[in-house]
């Protein structure tokens, strides 16, 4: 037989039992039947977060029978981004963000407004809640848990005690607390990361929420008030004074966020923008609430009315998942009361559940922020209203600031962003 | 496939079938060649199919067409578009000059018989066995910012803080000037390689021309960008990155290339009494030009699809908030992260553009030396 008769029939045989065990795969009955299940993607990837997932997911299963096949990743926007339209989770963990009205507004998600109606959703959730997660006065997700996110500063008191100074509760206090430290030494007061863009966003998002106060700040996102109005400059000349007077530690581009907290731990920096998230980092390596660290709202500047800025997370199914029933099994179980305050207890957050109230909470100092804000009215991170092109720009701008404090033109950075915001 | 010539015609019966049984047999060949033709043709039809696409797609914007409007508003409008094909450009010129220069030095250092030079060999090409992200990881911790990154502790501790940013103690994240640190470790590699890479080519250039072009083109236009800010701290300390594995993959090219010198040459070069550096100018570097060509072509290509050590060094900007490391590649990402897919599409036209440029001037040059 030659060479090429040979090949010829290797290739023959080759596809033939590529045939037999692709047939054996299909027709041998599987030795017990597979246990339903729904595959779920989430971002909370580590500590306490993972903790508070994996208890989610148990739960989940001894409850229902059903199986959670949970996915966690990191760069969470990046990948749903490929997989929403095409191969899609069942469900999927989000905030309630600009990507998330962006999925809902192109028919990546499943509308679950009769979904709410019919498990009476609107009872369970406080009105100021379901509204931060409409779209088009529809709903396309379900709470879980909520964090404060903007407006949020942590003291290390650590080193405030060090110095012989006291926690601000009014703007012109800290004003004066961040002049005190670097007077006494600490030459960077506040630590900042912003190797990703949203830490940096927070602390305009703080400033802002603080001169312009509820009225301004929903004014601004509703298109009702502009970025060329006084408040808004005021908080980018704030920003710049501070960039100026080197009060932002100058490694900021260089960190991440967790990198940013190291130097508000190693004594450092003493003030840090972040989101309470960052409060159960310190207790996860055994910082005391109220005895080394503290966390409380920026002080607002006089005469506004106070707004809490919260990051609501939750899970939303894709119009193209593949078990969508099993998944509204999972979106019921996750509104359950005892649910939603055993996740938040481990993650650090709270329950958006009408009934859960802040004795369930151990924390001192969350329960304290909690009943500050609780009445205040409640608007998301500034920047998640925006589409990439306006938070581009943005972004630009706040690193003109930063990068060229002496010689930025507030005026024509206000300007410029109002002409990408346009109307 | 051959026809049989007596096709139609009437003949005796057993001569015939034992003709057409030959012409059958011979027809076998044919019909494996295209089953084993058939994997390929897919793989070129699929090339072909997605730049055909690219193309098409870059014409439009949420699926209309919209004519040239994106690449009027990439050339016109953009303010990230012409940095990151800067950025891209000087790649190409990094990619060209340093890995391939640093490669030779090294290939030539070891080809002189040290002792544990298999040891060394090994250590050298390890990085090359790395992907991408890999490297951005393990270099992500070199020049992390403060006194946590191995760079910056080294020279704090030689209280050589002055050659790095004091201020900001920031490599990656650093949009400003090269600090002089990058200078001290970068303008001799790209002398020496300006130098080596015209010599191969050029064996018979003046001193006083090697001199002035080694002077312009390796001390002084690099010396006029890292001056001017025209690239930044940022993109050099990512490009050292790259470096680490480009340089080992051209070392092991070059070390096989001066394997295949022949060995009379060299020695007749000795019995000449040709000194080390005449020998290398006059024997070695021409010898190692096909070498040369190749992998200036291949490091040029692959400048273009830079993405992974940006990403994972820089972040998806480029640089946090700055852009000042942004390449096409990473600007592309970002542009169908927000679902601009035409205008990613013509991006990315862009850079098979400037990918497909060095493939032209190497096939030109590989022509008319085949025609010479």
């Amino acid at each position: 037989m030659d060479n090429r008769g040979l090949s010829t029939k290797i290739i023959a045989v080759g596809i033939g039992i590529m045939i037999i065990i692709a047939a054996l795969v299909v027709l041998i009955p599987r030795g017990e039947k597979e246990k339903e299940s729904i595959v779920v993607y989430h971002y909370w990837t580590a500590g306490a977060d993972k903790q508070a997932v994996s208890m989610l997911s148990q739960m989940f299963e001894n409850r229902t029978g059903i199986k959670p096949k949970m996915n966690a990743f990191t760069g969470y926007q990046d990948k749903l981004n490929l997989v929403i339209d095409t191969s899609p989770p069942d469900v999927a963990a989000h905030w309630f963000n600009n990507f998330y009205v962006g999925y809902a507004r192109r028919g990546s998600l499943s509308d679950l407004t009769d979904f709410w109606q019919s498990e009476g959703l609107n009872q369970i959730f406080p009105e100021k809640i379901s509204r931060l997660l409409e779209v088009d006065g529809k709903k396309y997700g379900v709470p879980l848990d909520i964090h404060w996110e903007g407006g949020v500063v942590i003291y290390n008191l650590r080193v405030l005690r060090a110095k012989g100074l006291n926690v601000p509760t009014t703007w012109e206090e800290f004003e004066a607390l961040l002049e005190a430290l670097k007077a006494s030494g600490v030459e960077h007061p506040i630590a900042m990361g912003f190797k990703d863009a949203w830490p940096r966003d927070m602390v305009f998002t703080a400033l802002l929420a603080s001169i312009g106060g509820a009225d301004f700040y929903i004014g601004l996102i509703r298109g009702e008030n502009r970025w060329t109005d006084a408040p808004v400059q005021q908080a980018f000349e704030i920003y710049r004074q501070w960039c100026e007077k080197s009060y932002f530690d100058p490694s900021a581009p260089g960190l991440d966020w967790q990198e940013a907290l190291s130097t508000f731990i190693n004594g450092e920096t003493a003030i840090y923008f972040m989101g309470d998230w960052a409060c159960a980092a310190l207790k996860q390596i055994g910082w005391k609430p109220n005895v080394d660290f503290i966390a409380d709202f920026l002080p607002f500047k006089s005469g506004v009315r106070p707004i809490g800025i919260p990051d609501v997370e939750g899970f939303v199914i894709p119009s193209k998942a593949k078990n969508a029933q099993a998944a509204k099994e999972f979106l019921k179980f996750i509104t359950d009361k005892n649910v939603q305050i055993s996740f938040a207890s481990i993650k650090g957050s709270f329950a958006p559940h009408k009934d859960a109230r802040v004795e369930d909470y151990a924390d001192s100092v969350q329960i304290a922020m909690w009943r500050k804000a609780e009445n205040w009215d409640w608007a998301l991170p500034l920047m998640w209203y925006y589409p990439q092109t306006v938070r581009n720009v943005f972004g630009d701008k706040m690193y003109e600031i930063w990068a060229n404090p002496r010689t930025v033109n507030i005026t024509q950075i206000c300007e410029a962003i109002q002409a990408v915001v346009g109307g | 496939m051959k026809k049989f010539p007596y096709a139609g015609k009437t003949g005796n019966g057993e001569a015939r079938q034992r003709l057409e049984e030959e012409f059958r047999e011979e027809e076998k060949p044919e019909k494996t060649a295209f089953l084993f033709l058939l994997i390929p043709l897919l793989c070129i039809g699929f090339v072909i199919f997605t730049i055909v696409y690219l193309f098409a797609a870059s014409f439009t914007s949420n699926g209309e067409f919209v004519g040239l409007q994106n690449f009027v508003k990439l050339f016109t409008e953009d303010p990230y578009f012409w940095p990151a094909l800067w950025h891209n450009l000087f790649w190409m010129i990094w990619a060209i000059l340093i890995p391939v220069g640093l490669g030779f030095i090294l290939a030539f250092i070891l080809s002189a018989g040290l002792k544990g030079e298999g040891f060394f060999k090994g250590v050298i090409y390890f990085p090359a066995l790395l992907s991408g992200a890999t490297i951005g990881v393990i270099w992500s911790w070199f020049f992390l910012p403060k006194d946590n990154g191995v760079l910056n502790f080294i020279l704090s501790k030689l209280g050589l803080m002055g050659l790095a940013n004091p201020t900001t103690k920031l490599w990656i994240n650093d949009p400003s000037s090269p600090v002089p640190f990058l200078w001290i470790i970068t303008i001799p590699v790209f002398a020496i390689s300006v130098m080596v890479i015209l010599l191969s080519f050029f064996p018979k250039v003046s001193d006083l021309s090697l001199v002035l072009i080694v002077s312009l083109f390796g001390i002084g236009i690099p010396a006029i960008l890292y001056e001017t800010g025209a690239v930044s701290t940022s993109l050099v300390s990512i490009l050292i990155a790259s470096t680490w594995a480009g340089s080992a993959v051209s070392m092991v090219m070059f070390l096989a290339g001066m394997r295949a010198i022949p060995k009379s040459v060299l020695e007749a070069a000795k019995v000449d009494c040709a000194s080390w550096f005449q020998t290398l100018r006059h024997v070695i570097l021409p010898y190692l030009r096909p070498v040369f060509t190749i992998l200036i072509v291949l490091s040029a290509i692959s400048s273009v699809k830079a993405f992974d050590l940006v990403y994972t060094l820089a972040g998806q900007e480029g640089g946090a908030g700055h852009h000042a490391a942004d390449v096409l590649a990473l600007y592309i990402y970002r542009s169908l992260k927000i679902g601009n897919y035409g205008y990613a599409s013509a991006i990315g036209v862009i850079g098979i553009l400037v990918a497909i440029a060095p493939v032209i001037i190497y096939i030109t040059l590989m022509r008319r030396r085949e025609e010479e």
